[in-house]
């Protein structure tokens, strides 16, 4: 039910294959406020990489440029070769790039049901559709429980669960998670982390936005670290648990 | 009021109910989408109501058809008049894209006075419309039965569609959240013109009871039902389709009723007393009966 | 400290007045010495038209809500005229039903004018009260309504108005010199509203209507004055209208007029006196010229046959352009004195301060950090804080204590409920239970401003400043009632603003626009002032910068700060007490050092299961 890349690269964490998506010295601006001075980095096909950073670092903000609701001022963005740069929205799902928001932004007043055929507006094969629609209402019974029901009359871990299997509805070749555990008791995120593995097993490559530093990188492959907008620190997972990144960003252990 | 009277005047108010209710519906369909009040919402009736004089005059058109052109017409300007004067400004302040449609108002009214006549023309209506039902003691006039009809139909249609289709689904996910609505995949211009178009058809449908009803056309036709959508949508708490409808029809009912108590020299202030009615319940819940408050 | 001033830009608004009087004295002049006597009747429908526009502006210009309305207390100033001016016997043949005492009655031009504006005002008064509360959108078509009722009033209240044929013999006593003097004075009037205390106060409410909340106006009621105003002065136009064109029927107050009104605003700006001058003037000649072309006209050997409705296409065409084009209107909300200065400024070779340059922070005397203020007495206190929307619990019983002149710091991860605790305590939202006091007195459930007025003032994590605005306007439309023009300028210089005072805040780098919020907040004197991520944004440098001005803000305005931050090493550093909220409760409060070992905190940002646990 997801997809699964069909030119053989199941390479992970590097190797020569080409990143599947590329985001070179990009710069954000809203306003007055520079949100990204310049950030690069790479995610190849497979993988899980985390982008890790306090708040007001820009992690939102990059995923949103990657999804196409900000235009960078400069810089590129590179999925499967191809530039997303200017698109719409609705034209990047279609490349394959699903983004699952900070915050859910699930559709309170359509159903469960309705939610989930939205995530899939873009297709059309209505037969599959039908089908991917009951698998997902049956990989997670709670949904499927609740089919008919409105959809901001869910719990905050169902309406995420609800939201990531919203974005999957596209079946796209990568997922962009902005803060999926958000606000959710620990028992969920639980259960919302094990489903990222599970989903990463099934092909889908994903970028993860989180602030819970341990969670995140306990299923990344590799982490990059975000500070005021520029990237402060990389590297595979393990090597970013100990000391530094709690001194660098957390202040913990600091007394000035 | 004698009960027979009573239902007379209770199908009236469906009747005058169900054209407020199809205005406000499509006045609130575009403000839940693009959070613009279109003021050129009742040149779309005008135009329907020219369009069909023209059918009949000149083509001598059975009225289906008329009707049918009419509502067409209305749908079509609808959809052309968001291409070329909303389009521009897309992201321009709720203040800006009101004042714009004041003009486009104007403009297609003066275009009228120009093209056809400062003053009123008759438009024929089928015979039928002047007969009316005897049931019992009860006299109902058979327009008013085909207008709370025909809206009836058409708010039902409208609402399955918007529940059902694959498009409908879409266009309400894009009322509520416009940026999540993109990014899961909904065509922003194509869901607004869609908007645009079925706002544009149940302003054709309202444009044709309403001529049915009053038997003429004028330059300013399409303003004076279209307040009252307006305030109607506003009840209804702007934005929210089952408000609009629900607005429509308490409005068209007020209106009514005020029509039949109200003392004879008092009559002309039917529609007034109404309006002010309307903003003492805004005095008391500035969000309308469904809307949302607002912050601060 | 000098007394406080209720028009904050005097000068500039009699200098900006001067100049428009002496344009429109110098076309008067023009117009009665060379000019025919069509001419000097098109200047005077010009002038009166300038009033008409003017009054509307008050509302409108100020706080950017739109009304359809206003024709209705046109309406009402001319028929009140109307009824007072006629001669008797005029009066009593058109109207035989009208009472005697009204029948009798005769004023001169300013009696009727000032009858009209209080008639209009009451009007105004008794019909805004609901409508002030209303969003932007609702109050635009509860205006609609007001058009359709007065216009319906008008034309069956026949007794009084004739409806639909209408009064006449109204005594022509607007003259040429009289209405510009009259115009001058509504510019005068409309200018001095625009830049006193309230008039500026409801432009902040324009660009931002939360924060102007939070630094203490009372929205509703200002806009509620404004409207008011904004009535009694249309009221007055509207008699100088009727004592000009001495016939008049109901069918005038509708759409038309509406139409031509809001035209001239839109053209030549909403925002502006001038510009509301430079609109009539720009419609009332194109009115003018293309009605003789409606009428058909030869232009040389082509005779153009009649187009009706010439005006009104021509009038649509230039609104339409003019906002694809220049939104705000020609003249923007720029006055002429404004324009003016900037040309004067230009030939003398001074340029603007570069927008880039910084402000730097002045060197003051560093601050001693101050000592433990625990015994000191409670100056914001929250007790068993509930607050839950939309089926999520955001606090789920909070207590919070800040001592006077304590800095405190609240953390927590994303979702812990601090910037819900901030809102509930400053009033910007109601909280679902639990009480919160201030220097003991209840201010549960209170409304921002006044929650702000009692001495709480705060900042936003997403900077809201009145943007167009300039940086002494933000702090100024912050200022305390009582605060005179020295004390203004001293916060300004205090957070090194001085340098760019004229600049509007939305033109300003990142790092200035959070000083100037905060500089928004101190001018409140307030006893407590919270801060929502104040370091946002910001490298180890400005964050080190911010924190010693955050410690001087304390010493010298003597107030509890209380500061919510993602930036750890900023809050320990800073702060002499830390709360951690995690999922709608407190988790722990106490030293910093006490925080940062606590394992219960690691865990809460970190995540369960790290090795620093």
């Amino acid at each position: 039910m997801t997809q699964h890349e069909a030119d053989g690269s199941g390479a992970r964490g590097g190797g020569d294959a080409a990143p599947l998506l590329s985001v070179d010295s990009l710069r954000v601006t809203y306003g007055a406020v520079t949100a990204l001075r310049g950030v690069s980095l790479d995610v190849q096909q497979g993988e899980i990489v985390a982008t890790l950073g306090p708040n007001g670092a820009g992690k939102t903000t990059l995923l949103r440029t990657i999804a196409g609701v900000l235009k960078p001022q400069a810089g590129s963005v590179t999925f499967k070769g191809r530039s997303l740069h200017g698109l719409a929205p609705e034209t990047v799902v279609r490349r394959g790039v699903a983004l699952v928001p900070e915050g859910r932004h699930i559709f309170p007043a359509l159903t469960v049901e309705e939610n989930l055929a939205i995530g899939g507006i873009a297709r059309s094969d209505h037969v599959e559709l039908r089908r991917d629609i009951d698998a997902w209402l049956e990989r997670f019974p709670i949904l499927g429980e609740r089919r008919t029901q409105l959809a901001g009359t869910l719990s905050g871990g169902e309406q995420q669960q609800l939201a990531v299997a919203r974005a999957l509805m596209s079946r796209p070749s990568m997922l962009l998670l902005d803060e999926p555990s958000l606000g959710l008791a620990p028992i969920v995120v639980d259960r919302i982390f094990a489903l990222i593995t599970e989903l990463r097993d099934d092909g889908v490559t994903i970028l993860l936005v989180e602030q819970n530093v341990h969670r995140a990188l306990a299923i990344a492959d590799r982490a990059y670290v975000l500070s005021v907008g520029e990237v402060v620190a990389s590297g595979p997972a393990d090597r970013l648990i100990e000391g530094e990144l709690e001194r660098s960003y957390l202040g913990i252990g600091q007394r000035g | 009021m004698s009960p027979s009277e009573f239902v007379q005047q209770l199908v009236n108010a469906l009747s005058l109910g169900s054209i407020y209710a199809l205005l406000a519906l499509g006045l609130s369909m575009v403000y839940g989408i693009l959070g613009m009040l279109n003021f050129a919402y009742g040149e779309l009736v005008t135009i329907a109501g020219y369009t069909m004089l023209f059918l009949t005059t000149q083509l001598d058109a059975p009225f289906i058809v008329v009707a049918l052109g009419g509502i067409l017409a209305a749908g079509l300007a609808s959809v052309l008049m968001e291409l070329v004067a909303f389009r521009p400004l897309r992201n321009a302040s709720f203040v800006s894209l009101l004042f714009t449609s004041f003009a486009v108002a104007q403009l297609i009214q003066g275009a009228f006075r120009q093209a056809v006549s400062v003053r009123a023309r008759g438009v024929p209506v089928p015979e039928l419309f002047d007969e009316a039902v005897q049931l019992g003691s009860i006299r109902i006039s058979l327009l008013s039965i085909i207008t709370a009809s025909i809206g009836a139909v058409a708010l039902v249609t409208l609402t399955q569609f918007m529940k059902r289709s694959r498009t409908g689904v879409s266009m309400r996910a894009a009322a509520q959240d416009f940026t999540t609505a993109r990014l899961t995949g909904v065509r922003a211009n194509r869901v607004i013109s869609l908007a645009f178009l079925i706002s544009g058809l149940l302003a054709g449908i309202a444009g044709v009871l309403w001529i049915a009803r009053t038997t003429s056309v004028n330059p300013a036709t399409g303003f004076v039902p279209v307040v009252q959508a307006f305030i109607a949508s506003v009840i209804g708490g702007l934005g929210n389709l089952r408000g609009a409808v629900i607005g429509g029809f308490f409005l068209g009912t007020l209106e009514v009723f005020l029509q039949a108590t109200l003392p004879g020299s008092l009559l002309p202030y039917a529609q007034a007393t109404s309006l002010l009615i309307v903003v003492a319940i805004l005095y008391v819940r500035p969000q309308g009966l469904f809307g949302q408050r607002a912050v601060a | 400290m000098s007394s406080p001033i209720p028009i904050l830009r005097l000068r500039p608004a009699l200098w900006g007045t001067v100049i428009i009087a002496v344009l429109l004295f110098v076309g008067m002049l023009a117009v009665r010495s060379g000019g025919t006597a069509s001419a000097g009747r098109t200047y005077t429908v010009f002038l009166v038209n300038v009033m008409l526009v003017i009054s509307i502006q008050v509302f409108i210009g100020n706080s950017g809500i739109v009304s359809f309305g206003h024709v209705a207390f046109m309406g009402v100033g001319a028929y009140t005229t109307a009824l007072v001016a006629i001669p008797e016997a005029l009066k009593t043949a058109q109207m035989p039903d009208l009472p005697t005492s009204i029948a009798s009655l005769q004023l001169g031009f300013f009696p009727a004018l000032l009858l009209s504006a209080v008639l209009a005002a009451l009007v105004a008064a008794i019909f805004g009260g609901g409508m002030v509360r209303m969003t932007e959108s609702t109050m635009a078509m509860a205006t609609l309504a007001l058009l359709v009722v007065a216009h319906t009033f008008f034309q069956n209240a026949t007794t009084f108005t004739r409806g639909g044929l209408g009064l006449a013999g109204i005594p022509a006593r607007t003259s040429l010199g009289l209405a510009t003097l009259i115009a001058v004075g509504f510019a005068l009037v409309g200018r001095l509203y625009k830049e006193s205390r309230s008039g500026l106060r409801l432009r902040a409410t324009r660009e931002d209507a939360l924060s102007s909340a939070s630094v203490g106006t009372n929205v509703v009621g200002v806009r509620y004055g404004s409207w008011i105003l904004s009535g009694a002065l249309m009221g007055a136009a509207g008699s100088v209208w009727a004592q000009n064109v001495i016939a008049f029927n109901a069918n005038q107050f509708y759409f038309a007029i509406t139409f031509s009104l809001l035209a001239m605003l839109v053209v030549g700006g909403r925002s502006s006196v001038t510009g509301a001058v430079a609109g009539a003037a720009v419609i009332t000649f194109m009115t003018d010229t293309l009605s003789r072309v409606e009428q058909g006209v030869r232009i040389g050997p082509w005779e153009l046959p009649r187009i009706t409705g010439t005006v009104q296409f021509a009038i649509a065409l230039l609104i339409i352009v003019t906002l694809i084009l220049r939104p705000e209107g020609i003249f923007d909300r720029w006055e002429v004195d404004d324009l003016v200065r900037r040309v004067v400024d230009r030939v003398r070779g001074r340029t603007r301060a570069p927008a880039a340059a910084v402000p730097p922070v002045p060197e003051l005397a560093a601050v001693a950090p101050a000592e433990p203020v625990a015994e000191a007495p409670i100056a914001l206190e929250g007790r068993d804080v509930v607050k839950r929307f939309d089926g999520v619990t955001a606090l789920a019983g909070v207590d919070i204590d800040v001592h006077d002149g304590e800095i405190l710091g609240l953390i927590g991860p994303n979702g812990s409920g601090k910037t819900t605790l901030l809102n509930v305590v400053s009033g910007v939202q109601v909280p679902t239970g639990g009480r919160v006091e201030l220097r003991g007195e209840d201010i549960t459930g209170w409304p921002a401003h006044r929650v702000t007025a009692r001495g709480l003032s705060r900042t936003f994590q997403n900077i809201r400043l009145f943007s167009e605005l300039t940086v002494r306007e933000n702090v100024e439309a912050a200022a305390p009632a009582d605060a005179g023009e020295a004390e203004v300028e001293d916060v300004i210089a205090w957070f090194g603003l001085t340098s760019v005072e004229r600049q509007k805040a939305v033109n300003l780098p990142y790092g200035v626009q959070r000083r100037l919020e905060i500089a928004r907040a101190v001018i409140r004197r307030p006893s407590v002032l919270l801060l929502d991520e104040p370091a946002a944004g910001m490298n180890e440098s400005e964050s080190d910068e911010l924190l010693a001005n955050i410690r001087r803000i304390r010493s010298v305005v003597g107030c509890a700060v209380v500061v919510v931050d993602h930036d750890l090493r900023l809050i320990m550093k800073l702060c002499d007490r830390i709360q951690v909220l995690d999922q709608g409760r407190t988790i722990a409060t106490g030293r910093p050092d006490q925080i940062a070992s606590d394992p219960r905190v690691v865990e809460a940002y970190l995540g369960a299961g790290s090795p620093a646990a």
